[in-house]
């Protein structure tokens, strides 16, 4: 009897119309999957490709190595997707044995102070063996090498010549396999790839105006 | 299987089916309870995992909040918040769970996505899974995994990076990710039946021990008896049913924190401690107290105890039954049953003095209707006087039937236990009817087989009473043929014999419907009986309670026209000693020839013949008979005596004797000739025509044997022949005493009944006085030397029994004997007669016979002598 008793709400919803029920249901569904399309599209729609140079800048203030490829990534400190391009790094650099010099270029405005930029993504950038952490301030080198996306990878050869640009994450925020990586560590291993150019998921490195 | 049992059995698994269902249903509750909670918390980290991992979406130095969070708040809403709601408003029903399921599993897609693919957030599926099978519903586990598939294999297909963590996935990748799935499934679904089947079985012993409270119950809760299990170290109360607490005047809020001897006293001791006490002393008892209730009130109980445990202690399990209204009953009853003895006992004394106030007058009536048929009466005035003593005889019978019916009912029957004799109890009787059998007409035959022993104990006058009532009955209810008594040895007991008395007349006989009845009293066999034959219907009434007395059963059998066969048996005890045995003259192979027209006769002699080893032949004529004896002789084997019926249809007894010895072959046979009573006057004509002995019929077994064994040893008596012996000589009024020297005193206070006696007595020879009452008899006594006093017990003034205390108080050297004479007939008369000092007692109507023999007893004869 008490269990009757505590059914009674269910007894209640039993009243409902099962139309209700099914139409609820596929309300509901829809919803669902509404909700995770969009945050799927998000994470795979690209940024813009930019326009790197295919020569090494003269300007840059990045040390070319001329002794091995030299591999650039710019990257937003607070952008959160950045994180798997820092990751996918680690697993690129553990992979290259040496054989690739990297830079991880922070961006960082001048209105805002160091330690906006010297974040957690700062810190796992840096205990990357092999890879050089510097502040990019007003993001002008992003802008000498024509990026505008966090998490932007060029690769220059020794010659200063540019072998690679895009991301090495395939969408936004999610580690794992990917074509740049791929390819980078295609042209480490056979000094050839199969593609160069790859689609860059991640937050603008500067405003859109500045862009 | 019993029906009961069926249904007891479809009932158990009726309630089994529902308490499994019910558990199942707490569960499915309590469970989707639990997941509202833990998907208002999966909804919660999600959010706050968002905004830790992914806060903001940065352009420059510009930000926006995060998509993952909109999507954590909004997706993880939408996904959450239905399971939620259902859980809350619809827990238990099957679609509230299966939506938990589906949402579970697709927070579990979300947060995948929110923390950018890490294959640790995967294992939420996996410990989703684990959580569904809580619910112990397998189908959940699947509509869970359905949902995983789905978006896996939409995963697989469109972004297979972001599950698989390859850019591109194969089929075998997408079984393997399933393969690890169905694996937990398989144990987890495993898990869910093995659940399932436990809580199955926990239902059936749930159910079954529900049964059992129920029986447990319906018996010990209903009980209209106070029932209690205490604790033999601490008096609690352990166990108690409804009617305890209301025996005991105890409140059921009470009872826990009650002690039975706080509450309860036998006597001066806690009630506990006497039950303790006796459960050790004698264990499993039932035993009566009065009991003090918490109120004051005490209440009379019947208790039945025994040890026994209780949850791993000793304790005393008691049955309390109030019966303080029973002993108030039996009270009651004992009150009433004393109040029926006083009653009974006034009844006694009433009928013992109607019957004295009866027998008084009737004494009268019939002494003086006796001594008026001895003198000289016209023939109408000698039937008038008849009638007279006849319609007395009748009246007093009635009255002995009443106050023997009223003594039976009183339980005040004597009964005395002495030697007793079967045969000479029936043939004694049989004496004593002749001469009514003998006026109708009828044959009065007795047998009494030979196994039948003499030597019993038992009372032989409460056997003729009975005998007498049921041969009296068959003679008055027969009009022709013949009346036979038979008696028999049904069962032979080592200290008892049961005899079989059997009394088959040839009369109206009675119908089946009333002879149910016809042993209850005042009942006849209809009421025009009993205005045909009299009686007041309660001598049957009377046998059947003597018979009882005397360890017996009575029927009857009987069809109505044909006659009927009345039956009783009797458990005489065996006496120690042997009885005197008979002297035998030795009848072996005597040769004897039987002649009765009667077959019954014919076929009772001969085996009475037969049992003393006579060769003993029946013919049923006087040819035959002439035929028979002439054959014998012409054999070389005559007979050796002839035994004839008197009265035969042709040829009567008294011409066939004529013929035989007119006869020279056969005239040397001795006869004996068998006749009734009225023909004892006959007896010089009998001489005459050469009977050598007579007997009147019915003939005793005795008497027959010795007049055969006379006949056949050649003792024979010619004079003797023609005279009746036995009868004859105990006739009292051919015997006059003629003693006039004998002097008699008569104390009697009824002036008829004085004169009567004195009558009587000067009829007997015997010289008397009469006094009015017990102080005349003191007087009387003193101044004249009496013989012998015949003392009325009821008289004015002083009574029979103080004149007789005071005679023997002032009697010196010589005796009187003291005659009571009294019309009581209650049990104990005599004795009161004889403590007062009396020496014989006589019954009122006193007759004359009895009067005779009470005087010679107690007058020696050298008294006579003397004068």
């Amino acid at each position: 009897l008490q269990s009757q008793e505590k059914l009674s709400p269910a007894s209640k919803a039993k009243r409902v119309p099962r139309s209700v029920w099914v139409g609820l249901a596929i309300v509901w569904l829809a919803a669902v999957l509404g909700g995770f399309w969009r945050i799927g599209t998000y994470a795979n729609v690209a940024g813009p490709a930019g326009a790197p140079p295919d020569a090494w800048p003269v300007a840059s203030a990045i040390a070319r190595d001329a002794g091995a490829p030299t591999l650039l990534v710019f990257a937003h400190p607070q952008c959160p997707c950045s994180h798997a391009t820092v990751g996918e790094l680690a697993r690129l650099m553990a992979h290259s044995q040496g054989r690739l010099r990297a830079h991880v270029l922070m961006y960082r405005p001048v209105s805002e102070p160091i330690s906006w930029a010297q974040g957690d993504m700062w810190r796992l950038a840096a205990a990357i063996p092999g890879v050089s952490v510097s502040l990019d301030v007003d993001g002008v080198e992003s802008k000498r090498f024509g990026v505008a996306v966090s998490g932007h990878t060029l690769v220059y050869d020794e010659h200063g010549r540019l072998i690679f640009s895009g991301g090495i994450t395939a969408s936004r925020g999610h580690e794992g396999d990917n074509d740049g990586r791929l390819a980078i560590v295609s042209f480490l291993e056979t000094h050839a790839m199969a593609i160069s150019r790859t689609p860059v998921f991640g937050c603008f490195l500067r405003p859109a105006d500045e862009s | 299987m019993s029906p009961t049992a069926i249904n007891v059995v479809e009932l158990t698994r009726r309630r089994t089916q529902e308490i499994f269902q019910q558990g199942r249903t707490g569960i499915f509750v309590h469970t989707d309870r639990l997941f509202a909670v833990l998907m208002a918390l999966q909804w919660v980290f999600g959010i706050a995992a968002a905004f830790w991992i992914s806060p903001r979406a940065w352009s420059g130095t510009q930000s926006s909040i995060h998509i993952h969070v909109w999507a954590a708040l909004f997706l993880g809403g939408i996904i959450s918040g239905p399971a939620i709601a259902l859980a809350v408003f619809a827990p238990g029903r099957t679609l509230t769970r299966h939506v938990i399921a589906a949402a579970q599993m697709l927070t579990s897609a979300l947060l995948i996505h929110l923390t950018g693919g890490r294959i640790e957030t995967h294992f939420h599926v996996f410990g989703s899974l684990a959580f569904l099978a809580i619910y112990r519903d397998w189908p959940v586990l699947v509509s869970a995994t359905i949902v995983v598939a789905v978006d896996h294999g939409l995963r697989g297909v469109f972004w297979p990076q972001s599950v698989y963590g390859v850019l591109t996935s194969s089929s075998w990748r997408f079984l393997e990710h399933a393969g690890w799935v169905v694996f937990e499934d398989a144990v987890l679904i495993l898990s869910c039946i093995r659940g399932r089947q436990m809580m199955w079985s926990f239902a059936e012993r749930t159910a079954e021990f529900e049964a059992s409270e129920d029986r447990y119950h319906a018996v010990v809760r209903q009980m209209a008896d106070g029932v209690f299990v205490f604790d033999v170290e601490t008096g609690s109360i352990l166990e108690h049913n409804p009617a305890f607490l209301q025996l005991a005047g105890i409140a059921r809020r009470d009872i826990e924190a009650t002690r039975v001897g706080d509450v309860l006293m036998a006597g001066d001791e806690p009630f506990d401690e006497v039950m303790v006490r006796l459960s050790r002393e004698l264990g499993s008892i039932s035993t009566e107290r009065q009991i003090k209730r918490p109120d004051g009130s005490t209440i009379d109980v019947a208790c039945s105890l025994s040890s026994t445990m209780y949850a791993g202690n000793r304790a005393v399990c008691v049955v309390l039954r109030d019966i303080t209204e029973r002993r108030r009953i039996d009270a009651e009853l004992a009150h009433a049953r004393d109040a029926a003895l006083e009653s009974a006992k006034l009844k006694s004394e009433f009928l013992a003095n109607m019957s004295h106030e009866i027998r008084t007058p009737m004494n009268g009536v019939v002494g003086m209707s006796g001594l008026l048929l001895e003198t000289s009466l016209t023939p109408q005035q000698r039937d008038f006087a008849e009638t007279i003593q006849v319609s007395a005889d009748a009246l007093l019978t009635i009255v002995n039937d009443i106050l023997d019916f009223s003594k039976v009912e009183a339980g005040k029957l004597d009964f005395d236990v002495i030697d007793l004799d079967p045969r000479a109890a029936v043939e004694g009787t049989l004496d004593l009817l002749a001469e009514q059998a003998s006026a109708k007409g009828l044959e009065l035959v007795s047998l009494v087989e030979t196994e039948v022993p003499s030597n019993l104990l038992g009372d032989p006058g409460r056997l003729r009473q009975v005998l007498m009532n049921l041969i009296g009955n068959a003679l008055k209810f027969t009009e022709r043929g013949e009346v036979v008594v038979r008696a028999s040895l049904e069962r032979d007991l080592p200290d008892a014999s049961v005899i079989r008395f059997e009394v088959t007349d040839t009369g109206i006989g009675i119908a089946p419907s009333v002879q149910a009845r016809l042993f209850e009293a005042f009942t006849q066999a209809d009421g025009s009986t009993t205005r045909k034959y009299g009686g007041t219907g309660l001598g049957l009434a009377i046998a059947k309670r003597l018979v009882e007395i005397m360890g017996g059963q009575i029927g009857v059998n009987s069809t109505p026209g044909t006659g009927s066969t009345f039956w009783f048996t009797a458990r005489l005890t065996k006496q120690h000693t042997l009885g005197p045995s008979t002297p035998q003259v030795a009848l072996d192979s005597r040769r004897v020839l039987i002649v009765d027209d009667n077959e019954t006769n014919r076929r009772i002699l001969k085996y009475q013949l037969s049992a003393w080893r006579i060769d003993a032949h029946a013919v049923a004529s006087g040819p035959e008979a002439l035929d028979a004896l002439r054959a014998a002789v012409a054999e070389g084997r005559p007979f050796e005596l002839a035994v004839l019926d008197r009265q035969m249809p042709g040829m009567d007894g008294v011409t066939l004797a004529r013929k035989i010895k007119g006869d020279r072959a056969i005239s040397s046979t001795p006869l004996i000739m068998m006749t009734s009573l009225g023909d004892i006057g006959d007896g010089p004509e009998l001489m005459r025509s050469g009977i050598a002995e007579c007997l009147t019929k019915p003939v005793k077994h005795g008497v027959l044997r010795d007049s055969i064994a006379r006949m056949v040893s050649s003792e024979r008596t010619a004079t003797a022949a023609a005279a009746p012996q036995d009868q004859s000589s105990e006739k009292p009024e051919l015997m006059r005493a003629m003693r006039p020297g004998i002097r008699v005193l008569v104390a009697e206070d009824n002036p008829v009944n004085r004169k009567l006696a004195l009558v009587q007595l000067q009829q007997l020879g015997y010289t008397a006085d009469a006094v009015a009452n017990g102080a005349e008899a003191i007087h009387a006594v003193e101044r004249i030397p009496y013989d012998i006093v015949l003392m009325d017990c009821q008289m004015p003034e002083v009574d029979g029994y103080e004149a007789t205390r005071e005679i023997r108080r002032r009697e010196k050297d010589r005796h009187i004997p003291i005659i009571a004479m009294t019309a009581h007939a209650m049990t104990g008369d005599r004795e009161k007669c004889l403590d007062a000092g009396m020496d014989d007692y006589i019954r009122k109507p006193v007759d004359r016979t009895a009067l005779a023999a009470m005087l010679a007893a107690w007058t020696p004869a050298e008294c006579g002598a003397a004068v």
